[in-house]
């Protein structure tokens, strides 16, 4: 059943779009971090997508996407001048996080778009399915 | 005793319609899923094109062996065709991604309309056939 495959399929977009958004809240909370627990400021996160086999024939094999994996930034950190900052070098230099608000904000509009582009599927599948259903009523 | 649907060819044209807009619509569903995903190319297949040769398959069918006068012909289900060719005027970008939102939402919209268009012409042709039954019962 065809229209099962394509709740199936925008189910596993929405999914991964989800967890896309909830790395850039994790991102943007953590902006001006210091101290985590494997030490220096927080990196930046970033999710890595694929696509994922759900079992269909033919042409739509890998039809879904999955998380392949969380890249978190190797990027140099923000540097500031703070000597009366608890984190402070002997320089008086402070690192902060590498994340950039602005490159958060676009990617989190990305992500909301993708995700509305997911649900805009389930909408018409929906609709399909009732027009389908609709055949019954000849009456 | 025939069988009143599938002898009716519209019911039938229209059938094959159906199997392959929601096909179809499982296709956009994997190309939105995967927007994000690096070397993904868009799946498509041609409706139209679809459509026709499932038509023309109709009238000469690869038909099942009967071994009674009463035994139903079985419907030849149209496998999809597996073509997924690359679209050529798709600017594919960094990442080797060429999905393309906009042509996406377009074709889930008109794909939708399609579904709904034949389920509609189903839904005529039966309403006609009750009717017939209908007036016949009513002398």
């Amino acid at each position: 059943m065809s229209i099962k495959q394509i709740l199936d399929i925008a189910s596993t977009g929405m999914a991964a779009q989800r967890l896309r958004v909830q790395l850039i809240a994790a991102n943007i909370a953590n902006s001006e971090t210091t101290r985590t627990k494997e030490g220096g400021p927080y990196r930046r996160k970033d999710a890595v997508f694929a696509s994922k086999d759900l079992g269909f024939a033919g042409a739509l094999a890998n039809a879904g996407v999955r998380i392949a994996g969380v890249k978190t930034s190797q990027e140099p950190f923000l540097t500031r001048f703070e000597p009366g900052h608890p984190d402070a070098d002997p320089d008086g230099v402070v690192s902060y996080p590498n994340v950039n608000p602005v490159e958060e904000m676009v990617n989190l509009t990305e992500a909301s778009r993708a995700y509305e582009a997911n649900i805009a599927v389930v909408r018409a599948a929906k609709a399909m399915a009732t027009s389908a259903l609709d055949i019954l009523r000849v009456q | 005793m025939f069988d009143i649907t599938s002898g009716n060819k519209m019911i039938q044209t229209m059938d094959q319609a159906l199997t392959l807009a929601s096909k179809r619509q499982a296709f956009i569903a994997s190309n939105l899923a995967n927007l994000d995903t690096p070397g993904y190319r868009t799946k498509d297949f041609s409706f139209e094109g679809a459509l026709k040769s499932a038509v023309e398959g109709q009238i000469s069918p690869t038909s099942l062996t009967t071994t009674h006068a009463m035994h139903l012909q079985g419907s030849t289900s149209s496998s999809l065709p597996a073509s997924t060719d690359a679209l050529k005027p798709n600017a594919e970008r960094n990442d080797g991604n060429d999905v393309n939102l906009d042509r996406e939402n377009m074709l889930l919209s008109r794909t939708q309309g399609a579904y709904q268009n034949a389920s509609t012409l189903i839904q005529v042709e039966l309403r006609k056939l009750y009717l017939l039954i209908r007036e016949a019962s009513a002398h």
